[in-house]
This record gives structure tokens, C-alpha cells and sequence, in this order.
């Protein structure tokens, strides 16, 4: 009787642990990537890998001003063939399911990604929710600049930059997979953050200068004035066109589309005093509702009507004119909204003219055809350049911040 | 005569160099007695029950004798007195000799004891021979704890008298007091009063006992003596008197050690089966609260009480719980934890399929459900059954404190329980299969923590669990207060060392830190020491196929838990099968809502109290209005 008990228990054990999953490895056997950079090697036709190892932090082991992270760099004709590379000079298995961005160098955006993309999202090991990054001048730089200022991790440094971006819109993350799904939609074109390193010299490189009535430039990063702390910048965003990079958004810019893609949380805006030019007034703005978005066929060309409703306390008012007033707070709204307009006009034409629909219009036309095919056959992409945008922009200031009255300085 | 002197030389020398053992008495060897030799060389032995077979003999013999001298003596007087009167007196005597006679043949016809202790004996009329099996079972006068005294009562005519009792479990007062005095100084007995008409007699006029009864049989003989009742044999009566004269030192009420609880009552039961079946009914004052007593085992003879509502619990529950009980035949059962192995469905699982409790209020409430309580003589804890695994996780003053406050705790416990399962399974699957799954900065410290540990995971669980294990039972054998003190400087002294001499990494001591805190959340000792016996299962199955095993390995947990029956009522009821929802499974509802008592139970009476539990709310009071 307890025989075939036993034989059973056995035969289950012995299928358990003899053919179990050996897939089981020590968390310290394993080197953990955090950043992988890709960039055009000197040979023809290959690539360069750069890998962001972490080295485990033993405690008392770290001196000071050691780098918590290795770099090590490879050519490959593959991405995947790089990966048995890496293997070959490093002694722990290299394990990518920590990364968390992947840098592109500009030249190679340029040149076109759909190449690897592929490989990158088949194999299990990367995620989906990586960040993707294009550096302006190579990944490599860019990774080997990065010296976080304050004492955390690499992988922190990343995930908290990317995080943080929705303070100001200034720059929009975007992760591997949505990147992947917008290379192979019909309606959009993929963007990524555009990163770089400043030489720290506070010398500053305007993209887009400023629109009437408003007092800010645009930057893309690396022409950010800046000295000390940290020389790399997430500033502005790189556009493509299909899986190649055709342009940069500045930071303005990006602030405009991500009011279109509805991710704008917060964010301040500085522009003339309407009463008093040579003043400035500064207004935290966020979205109010959903951007109301709608494209018609039109005669000739498509038409997009953008509806935005803005909402706003105001931060600063250096004139003293009592602008809390429901007299005055039209003036003010008006001159938001006057600001924006311009911007968001000149920001869509820049993409017009890079044929890139970064914003996602081609989603919003879709309603216009009966079926899926018939809007296959209407070339979007080309159609988009020459669309119509009319734009309607809605201020609403809410709150006048901590003072209710303002006098002026005497 | 010189090569004689040498070689007398050269033994000397050798008797003093080479070793010889030193002269030992014999040394005492613990040999297989003759029965067991007898039967390993499969030869057939006398047992016992052939002393008894024999002592049977000679009772008849004696009897024959007797018949002879009667026989002998009535045609005898037939031939020479007269007839009529004569006749009367020798059928009279006749007659008794029968009845002497048909005692013997049922006796003789039923089954012969085995052991020797006179089970199946009656009590004979004649006291000498009373005397003669008492000092035969009780080895007297080896055995210096049994006390027999004879006494003569009665002048008119004299009746000897019998006493026994077992010296230190009777208390010496009641028997002088009720017992003796009485009897010494009992009227003269009228002549007509014979046989059984003499013991009710004396029972009704001269014993002021509050408890006093017959007994036939050697069997009720022993079992009233070895309980602390004094027994009483006359001469020419076929039955003898057990008087309650029970005055030993037992413990006294104390507090719960192992439920203890913050609110609630303090009270927890002892070793006396007595003293605790009348805890039970301090608590619950109901008039049909039946108490069964059925002895159990063939030597140790202990009472066995089951206690139950009958107007409430189900009665083939019952039967069934009486019907297991007597089904029992084992020499001696003095702990309830035995006597649960013996009766319930599936005593190979270490999940427990009664509820253990030391607390009377417990008890009452579960009784007043329609549940089951069994306990023994000598064991401070009462088993209710049947019980469901939800019943287990419930703890004695959850109803004591806030219906939110509870909850809270019994989520805690359920996680608790949870954590004590899977929690260094669950580690060893994520950190060394899934590692996507830890955010990067732990699992890099993890890394860094285990660079210098040179063993891999299973082998630090291992040595962990088993030195938690060892704090724990070596903290529960040393000696008095010793104890926790030890367990606890072994446990920091130990965790602490073993991180710093690499032999573990610190999150390992967290993780084990961690479960063996959690198991202890567990109300139930026996349900968290089950959950701490598959926890390994579980660790196995996480180091050879990660969290596919420990998924696979809960499936069958759980199917395994569904599957397990306490006394009939399936051990996931209510959830698995579903019935009514009482208000008291995982989490608990308001007392005044609970109007059902739990459906799995079958109980003759669902409700537990009338649909609007509190009238006061519908009624109008006589204060003052809130906005006056």
C-alpha cells in the first residue's frame, strides 16, 4: 500500500527537481544593465553598443567619487551579436531586464532605426517600458557625461529625470513600446526626448525665439545656458518621420505638444504685462479638460480645429496693476491666450514642414472614412503638410495666488 | 624446577602488562520476557487470562462443594424432620443457589478478558472470595496504595463488610464522615432484608452521600476505586456500593497561557475533567447541555466527556462523535491531542480538524453554534468539533472588541498567514528567477549583500529556517525562565554573526525574521505549526521551478484544504462549498446581525435570535429629544 505512495512521491520529486526549470540564476551572477546607448560605429554598416553596468554598492567599498556604473562599448554588425560580446568581456551574465533607457546618437536616428527596433522588442529580456532617448551628439558622451549630482543610483537618476518632466513640459518622455507602436501606426509619427551635454561655459543657443507678447525662448538641449551641477540637458524633443529622425522640437515647442497630447500638468509661462510691455507677468498654467481635437476632410486639404482650455493662477506681477480685478482679468487671459496661439501655430508649421505628425492627427481623422481601407488609401502623411490648423485657445484664471490685491513697489 | 620458576616469572609478568577486565558483578540486561521469546520461537504460551481462567475453575469447584454440602444437608432433613415446613426453607435455600448458578453461566459464557484484571468477573455473594480477585488485581499486599479494611457492622446478626479505596486519591474526612462512621454506627437490620433489598437499604438509610451507586461487576469495581470512589462489599450480596469519596490535588483555575487575549474572560481549564465540564456550564446556563461520559482504555480507564446542546446540535453529529469514541481500544489516552488522532477523518494531515481550546468561554460559545465538545480526564484542553479552517483563524476576543478594529486584526492575521506560507518562497522564486520583478535599487543591494555570501539562496534559507527552528524548540526546552531569555540572545547573537561573518546576507535575516514573526500571528498553534511544515514544501518547489511551482504548489494547497473534512462538515465551509454566509468567516459582521447560526453545521435550530435583535430601536424612549 504504501509502496505505490512512496513510489509516487518519488517519481514527483524526481521529475520536479531533475528536470525543473534551471533558468535560476543569483542575483550577484548577474550584471545589471540600466543604460544601453547605440550609435554608428567607424566601420562601415556596424554599430556601436554602449552598455551602463551597475556595480552593486557594497557599502564601504565605494570610494570617493567612484561611479556606481561601468561602461563598456562594443562594434557589432547586430545589436544581439554585440550582446555575446558583451558576454566575452564581462565576467557576470549580462541581464537587460533592468533598463531603463536607451540612448540613440542623433546620426544614427538620422539614418533610420527600423533596423534594429525589431530584435530590440522581440526578445523578452528588454521591456517595453524602457525610456528612448536621442542624444545629440553620440550615446556614448552622452552616458560617460552623465555624472548625477545628487547621491543616487544611475537607474534612479533616469527613472526620476523622466518622471520629473511633467513639471514644466519641457521635454516629454516616451517609452520603448509606445515608440515601437507609433514606428509602425499610419496616423502618427514616433518622437523621442532629445538629451545632451553642455560644455558648462552659461553660453545659451536659441531654436525657436520668442512669439509676440511672450518672453521666453526656445532651447534644445544642449544650448540650455547652464554651469555647474550635472552637464547633461533633457530638453526639447527629437521628431521623426517613419523610423528616421528628421528634426528637433524646442522646449517650447514640446510644451505645445504635449498640450495636444494632453499630457501638459503644470507648467509657467512669462510674457509681457499687455498694460505695461516693458513688465512681465508670470502665470502657472495647466490643461483644463481634454484638448478637443477634430480633423475634416476639407475641399482641398484637411482642416484641424484644436480647442484647448487652459487654466491658470497667477505667480507674479512685478507692475502692480490690480489684475485680480474682473476688469482686468480679460486683459490677462487674453494675452495667454494670444501667446499660446502663436506658439502652437508656429510649432505645428515647423512639423508641417518636417512632414512629421508628431502630434497624432491622423488618429483624430480616421472618423472621416466608412472603413479601415479607404482611409489606407488616403495619404495621410503627405495630406498632413499642407492641412489647415485652426486654433482656438481658452484661458480661464482661477486662483491669483497667495495675494488677493496688489499694490505697487514703492 | 629453575625452568619452572622462570616461566611461573614470565606469567606473573604477563598477568601484570597484558589487560585484564576488572571483576564486575553481573550486569543487569533487560532480556524479552518468556511470552515474547516463546513467541518469536512460535511456540504457544499462556497468558494472563489463564491465572484468571484458573481462579474461575476453583469458583466453580467451589461451588460443586457447595451444591454437594446442600444436597447432601436437604435429603438429609427430608429424611428426618417434617416435610412442609422443611420444603419451604430448602426451596428457599434452593432457589438461591440457582440464581448462584445462572450468575455463573452468563458469566462463564461470556468473553474472557484478556489481561487478567477480572473484567468480566462478577461480584460474588461470598466477600472472601471478593477479597481473594480484589488482592489478586490489585496485588496487594505489594501494593501499598490500595487500603482494604473489614469492619463487622450490625449486631443482629453480624454482617461483614468490605471497604476499598485507593489511598491519596479519596480524601481521608469524607471517607470517615460518610462513609465509616455511618456504617459502624448503623441500627440493627431487620432479618427479612436480604440480598439486593439489604444494599438499597443501606443506601437510602445510612449513607450520606451525595453520590452513592450499585455495582455488579469487577470492571465498575476497579474503575469507581481507581477514580478515588470507595467501594463497599457485604457479605452474601451480589453487588457492592461505590461512594463518591474523590479528594485529590489537582491545579487550580489559572489563566490562559496559550490564548491569551486582551479583553474576554480569564478563566482556562485544568486537569480535572469534572472541573472543567463545570467551567463550561458557568458560561452557558442551559438545562439541556448534556454531558456523556464514556470511558476510554483498557488500563488507563479515563472518562471521556462530550458535551452538547440537544435542543441545538445536530444529533447524527453526535452519534457519530460516541460512535468514534467507543470505536476506540487502546490501553491508555491521557491527553485530548491523542484522543483527536484517534478519531478524526484524516489524522495523516497536519492541518488540525478540531479547534483546541483551554478557554471555557470558547467553548460555550461554540457549543451554543451547535458544535461538539469532547474533553478527557487529565488534559487541560477541550476539542471542539466539527471546525472549518476559518474557525481556526478566528481568535477568542474578536467579538470582545470594535467590529473595524477586528477586522483590521483578522486582515492582519490572514496576511500574517499568508507571509508564513510563502514568504521565503516567494523570495527565492523572485531573486532568482524573476529579477525583472524587484525594483533595481533593492535587487542591486541584494546583490551587493550576497557578493560575499558564498552559498546560494536555498542554502541561506535552509540554514536560516533550521536555526529559527532550532531558537524555537531550544528556547521551549530550556529550563524555566531560561528560556525565552536564551531564545532571545541566541536569536540576535546568532542573526547578527551570521550577516557579519558572511554566512547570510541581511535581507535573508529580514525574510526569515519576517515569517517566523507572521507564523506566530496565527491563532491556532497546530494550524500555524502546519503551515510552517509546508512552507518547506513550498521552498523546494520555488527552487526548482520558480513561481511556477509555488503556483502550482498553492493550487494543490488549496485543493488539498478542499478536499479535508472535520467530522463531515467540509474544512472550507462556507466558501468552498458556498452556503449562507453566517457574517463571521474571514471577516466579521455586527453581533446583532448575525441571526443565522453557520449553515454548515446542520443544526436543529438555524436561528440564533429573533429578526429585530434589538427592540429598544423601534421602541420610543422616555428622555428627552436630541434638538430640545
Amino acid at each position: 500500500m504504501y509502496i505505490r505512495l512512496l513510489l509516487g512521491i518519488m517519481l514527483l520529486s524526481m521529475g520536479v527537481f531533475l528536470s525543473g526549470c534551471n533558468g535560476a540564476r543569483e542575483s550577484e551572477e548577474v550584471a545589471y544593465i540600466v543604460a544601453i546607448g547605440i550609435d554608428k560605429a567607424e566601420q562601415e554598416n556596424m554599430i556601436k553598443v554602449t552598455y551602463q553596468i551597475a556595480k552593486p554598492n557594497v557599502e564601504g567599498n565605494k570610494g570617493e567619487g567612484e561611479k556606481d556604473t561601468v561602461l563598456v562599448s562594443n562594434s557589432a554588425v547586430t545589436i544581439t551579436e554585440s550582446l555575446n560580446l558583451l558576454n566575452s568581456t564581462t565576467s557576470l551574465v549580462p541581464s537587460m531586464s533592468h533598463v531603463k533607457v536607451l540612448v540613440v546618437g542623433q546620426e544614427l536616428a538620422r539614418e533610420g532605426l527600423a533596423n534594429f527596433w525589431g530584435s530590440l522588442k522581440r526578445y523578452r529580456e528588454y521591456r517595453g517600458s524602457m525610456f528612448v532617448l536621442v542624444a545629440k551628439g553620440t550615446a556614448r558622451d552622452f552616458l560617460d557625461g552623465n555624472k548625477p549630482s545628487f547621491n543616487i543610483s544611475a537607474s534612479k537618476y533616469f527613472e526620476t529625470m523622466l518622471d520629473s518632466g511633467v513639471e514644466a513640459g519641457y521635454y516629454l518622455r516616451v517609452s520603448f513600446h509606445q515608440f515601437y507602436i507609433r514606428l509602425k501606426s499610419n496616423s502618427a509619427h514616433p518622437y523621442a526626448t532629445f538629451v545632451d551635454i553642455s560644455d558648462l561655459s552659461g553660453k545659451k543657443e536659441i531654436a525657436t525665439p520668442k512669439v509676440t507678447g511672450s518672453k521666453i525662448d526656445g532651447y534644445v538641449a544642449g544650448g540650455i545656458p547652464l554651469q555647474g551641477g550635472n552637464p547633461i540637458q533633457f530638453a526639447g524633443t527629437a521628431i521623426f518621420n517613419g523610423d528616421k529622425m528628421v528634426g528637433t522640437l524646442s522646449t517650447t515647442e514640446t510644451r505645445m505638444m504635449a498640450m495636444l497630447l494632453g499630457n501638459f500638468n503644470n507648467g509657467f509661462l512669462s510674457m509681457e504685462d499687455p498694460l505695461a510691455p516693458t513688465k512681465f507677468i508670470n502665470v502657472n498654467l495647466r490643461l483644463g479638460s481634454a484638448p478637443e481635437i477634430k480633423v475634416a476632410l476639407g475641399d482641398e486639404a484637411p482642416v484641424i480645429d484644436i480647442k484647448i482650455l487652459l487654466e491658470g493662477e497667477i505667480t507674479n506681477l512685478p507692475s502692480g496693476i490690480n489684475y485680480e480685478q474682473e476688469s482686468f482679468l480679460p486683459l490677462l487671459e487674453q494675452q495667454v491666450n494670444q501667446v499660446c496661439h502663436q506658439e502652437m501655430a508656429n510649432m505645428i508649421h515647423h512639423t508641417q514642414e518636417l512632414k512629421s505628425d508628431v502630434v497624432g492627427f491622423g488618429y483624430y481623422i480616421r472618423p472621416e472614412f466608412t472603413n479601415y481601407q479607404d482611409y489606407l488609401q488616403y495619404p495621410w502623411f503627405e495630406e498632413y503638410s499642407r492641412a489647415k490648423v485652426n486654433i482656438i485657445i481658452d484661458t480661464k484664471i482661477r486662483r491669483t495666488g497667495l495675494m488677493i490685491r496688489t499694490y505697487p513697489v514703492r | 624446577m629453575k625452568k619452572s620458576t622462570s616461566s611461573n616469572l614470565i606469567t606473573a609478568i604477563k598477568d601484570f602488562l597484558v589487560y585484564q577486565p576488572p571483576a564486575q558483578p553481573t550486569p543487569f540486561v533487560l532480556t524479552e520476557t518468556q511470552a515474547e521469546k516463546a513467541e518469536n520461537e512460535g511456540k504457544f504460551c499462556p497468558s494472563a487470562a489463564v491465572t484468571e481462567g484458573i481462579r474461575e475453575l476453583e469458583f466453580m469447584v467451589n461451588y460443586a462443594k457447595k451444591l454437594d454440602a446442600f444436597m447432601k444437608k436437604s435429603s438429609k432433613e427430608l429424611r428426618s424432620k417434617e416435610k412442609h415446613e422443611v420444603v419451604k426453607k430448602i426451596k428457599a435455600e434452593f432457589e438461591m443457589i440457582q440464581t448462584e448458578w445462572k450468575e455463573i453461566k452468563k458469566h462463564t459464557i461470556q468473553n474472557h478478558s484478556i489481561d487478567g484484571m477480572y473484567n468480566n468477573a462478577v461480584i460474588s455473594t461470598d466477600i472472601n472470595e471478593n477479597q481473594n480477585i480484589l488482592e489478586s488485581i490489585y496485588q496487594l499486599p505489594l501494593n501499598k496504595d490500595v487500603v482494604i479494611r473489614n469492619i463487622t457492622i450490625s449486631d443482629q446478626p453480624k454482617i461483614k463488610v468490605l471497604v476499598i479505596f485507593m489511598d491519596g486519591l479519596i480524601d481521608k474526612k469524607i471517607i470517615n464522615m460518610t462513609l465509616l462512621e455511618p456504617l459502624m454506627f448503623m441500627k440493627n437490620i431487620q432479618e427479612n432484608v436480604q440480598g439486593e433489598d439489604f444494599i438499597s437499604f443501606v443506601m437510602e438509610e445510612c449513607l450520606p452521600s451525595g453520590q452513592a451507586s450499585r455495582v455488579g461487576s469487577f470492571k465498575e469495581v476497579q474503575q469507581a476505586i481507581n477514580t478515588g470512589d470507595a467501594v463497599v462489599f457485604f457479605d452474601g450480596c451480589g453487588e457492592a456500593v461505590a461512594v463518591e469519596t474523590k479528594g485529590y490535588e489537582h491545579r487550580s483555575i489559572g489563566n490562559p497561557t496559550t490564548e491569551q487575549s486582551v479583553r474576554g474572560s480569564q478563566n482556562a481549564f485544568t486537569e480535572v475533567l469534572r472541573v472543567n465540564t463545570a467551567l463550561v456550564r458557568t458560561m452557558l446556563h442551559a438545562s439541556d447541555l448534556v454531558t456523556e461520559m464514556i470511558p476510554i482504555g483498557a488500563r488507563g480507564h479515563s472518562n471521556c466527556a462530550v458535551m452538547y446542546i440537544k435542543s441545538i446540535t445536530n444529533e447524527e453529529l453526535v452519534e457519530e462523535v460516541k460512535r468514534r469514541i467507543n470505536g476506540i481500544s487502546t490501553d491508555i489516552i491521557t491527553d485530548s491531542g491523542v484522543l483527536e488522532h484517534f478519531i478524526e477523518d484524516f489524522p495523516r494531515n497536519p492541518f488540525p480538524q478540531t479547534l483546541s481550546t483551554e478557554r471555557p468561554d470558547r467553548v460555550a460559545i461554540h457549543l451554543s453554534e451547535g458544535r461538539v465538545a469532547i474533553f478527557i480526564d487529565g488534559s487541560p484542553f477541550g476539542h471542539i468539533l466539527p471546525v472549518s479552517f476559518f474557525t481556526l483563524m478566528h481568535s477568542s476576543d474578536d467579538f470582545s472588541l470594535n467590529l473595524y478594529y477586528t477586522n483590521m486584526l483578522r486582515l492582519v492575521r490572514w496576511l500574517g498567514a499568508l507571509l508564513s506560507l510563502l514568504l521565503p518562497s516567494l523570495y527565492l522564486a523572485i531573486s532568482t528567477f524573476h529579477q525583472e520583478a524587484i525594483p533595481t535599487e533593492l535587487l542591486l543591494s541584494i546583490a551587493a549583500a550576497r557578493a560575499q555570501v558564498p552559498f546560494p539562496t536555498i542554502i541561506e534559507i535552509l540554514f536560516m529556517e533550521f536555526s529559527f527552528e532550532l531558537i524555537r524548540e531550544g528556547g521551549l526546552r530550556i529550563p524555566g525562565i531560561l528560556g525565552s531569555t536564551i531564545g532571545i540572545v541566541g536569536a540576535l547573537i546568532l542573526g547578527q554573526t551570521a550577516v557579519t561573518a558572511k554566512i547570510v546576507s541581511p535581507i535573508m535575516v529580514i525574510v526569515i525574521a519576517l515569517t517566523g514573526l507572521a507564523s506566530y500571528s496565527i491563532p491556532d498553534y497546530r494550524l500555524a505549526s502546519a503551515f510552517r511544515l509546508t512552507r518547506f514544501i513550498f521552498v523546494f518547489l520555488a527552487m526548482a521551478m520558480g513561481l511556477i511551482g509555488v503556483a502550482c504548489g498553492f493550487l494543490l494547497f488549496i485543493a488539498m484544504l478542499c478536499s479535508l473534512k472535520s467530522f463531515g462538515m467540509p474544512y472550507l465551509a462556507p466558501l468552498a462549498p458556498k452556503t449562507v454566509n453566517g457574517g463571521d468567516t474571514i471577516f466579521r459582521s455586527s453581533s446583532y446581525h448575525q441571526k443565522r447560526r453557520p449553515d454548515t453545521l446542520n443544526s436543529k435550530d438555524d436561528i440564533r435570535q429573533k429578526k429585530p435583535s434589538r427592540s429598544w430601536l423601534t421602541e420610543s424612549s422616555k428622555g428627552g429629544k436630541d434638538h430640545e
